[in-house]
């Protein structure tokens, strides 16, 4: 590969991607949940960016609304929630290190000899413009049941989460 | 050196391993569901990555979508189980959690 000047779009990926990286290391090595929760938000947000940077904007959208505005809310909510038993704790215990992290650089070292040993294509096709009219037609079409199945899911969703998260008043405490 | 798909692979394989130690270590419920959310983006960086160079096509979104999709509807049963725990327990630790009966 030659070594060429960096264009916009190759640093945008590496500002991205340390920007990605970095907040996932917030997540998962910060001791407080609330900041591992907002290290959750920038990686939602830098991997939004990243999708916007392959060309693939109804991807990016979905992953703002759905991601940053409605299952990052709701994490807040459930960590706001349970806040009271983390105070009484030092912090926000973590165990097994020792192990881990080990098995998570081997499992990384394994993974990283199977990309880089494999022959991946390296050039990008060309852009086609707006994906969204793509992808309406193959979930309205080939992908039409996956698409009926998932409404189902998500009703079904909706009555659970609200079946098992109500407070249920145990006989003796019903009076 | 261009940006080729191999770099998003290898950041989606770096996202994947930070979810699944982060899985490992937390003992918090919701701390665990973090880790879950990691892994199911680096999953869906590999989607998009591998349909945008040439590898299936508008497909790859296609998927993404409908992971994005389960993953809400993952967070709002799991989250709803861990105060449900709660409620019941007055703990979101793991480790503590060992009864499927009161």
């Amino acid at each position: 590969m030659m070594m060429d000047a960096l264009t916009l779009k190759d640093a945008l990926f590496w500002a991205f991607a340390i920007l990605t990286v970095g907040f996932g290391l917030m997540v998962t090595f910060h001791r407080s949940l609330v900041h591992a929760t907002l290290g959750l938000l920038g990686t939602l947000l830098s991997v939004a960016c990243l999708y916007g940077l392959m060309d693939a904007d109804f991807v990016a959208v979905t992953q703002i609304v759905v991601y940053v505005g409605g299952v990052l809310i709701l994490f807040l909510f459930g960590v706001f929630l349970t806040k009271r038993i983390e105070d009484i704790k030092v912090s926000n215990q973590s165990v097994n290190w020792v192990v881990a992290v080990p098995a998570g650089l081997v499992l990384l070292g394994v993974l990283l000899y199977a990309i880089l040993s494999s022959p991946l294509p390296t050039a990008p096709v060309d852009a086609t413009g707006p994906t969204t009219s793509g992808i309406g037609d193959l979930f309205l079409s080939r992908y039409l049941l996956p698409f009926e199945i998932i409404s189902v899911v998500l009703l079904a969703v909706l009555l659970g989460a609200l079946l098992v998260a109500r407070r249920e008043l145990k006989p003796e405490e019903r009076d | 050196m261009h940006v080729t798909l191999t770099h998003f692979v290898v950041l989606a394989a770096v996202l994947f391993v930070l979810g699944l130690i982060n899985l490992a270590t937390r003992k918090n419920a919701i701390g665990v569901l973090l880790g879950v959310e990691l892994i199911l983006n680096a999953a869906n960086v590999n989607l998009v990555a591998f349909s945008r160079y040439g590898v299936g096509g508008i497909e790859g979104h296609a998927f993404a979508v409908m992971v994005i999709a389960l993953a809400a509807a993952e967070t709002v049963v799991a989250l709803a189980i861990v105060l449900s725990i709660f409620h019941h327990y007055r703990t979101v630790d793991v480790d503590q959690v060992s009864r499927m009966k009161l």
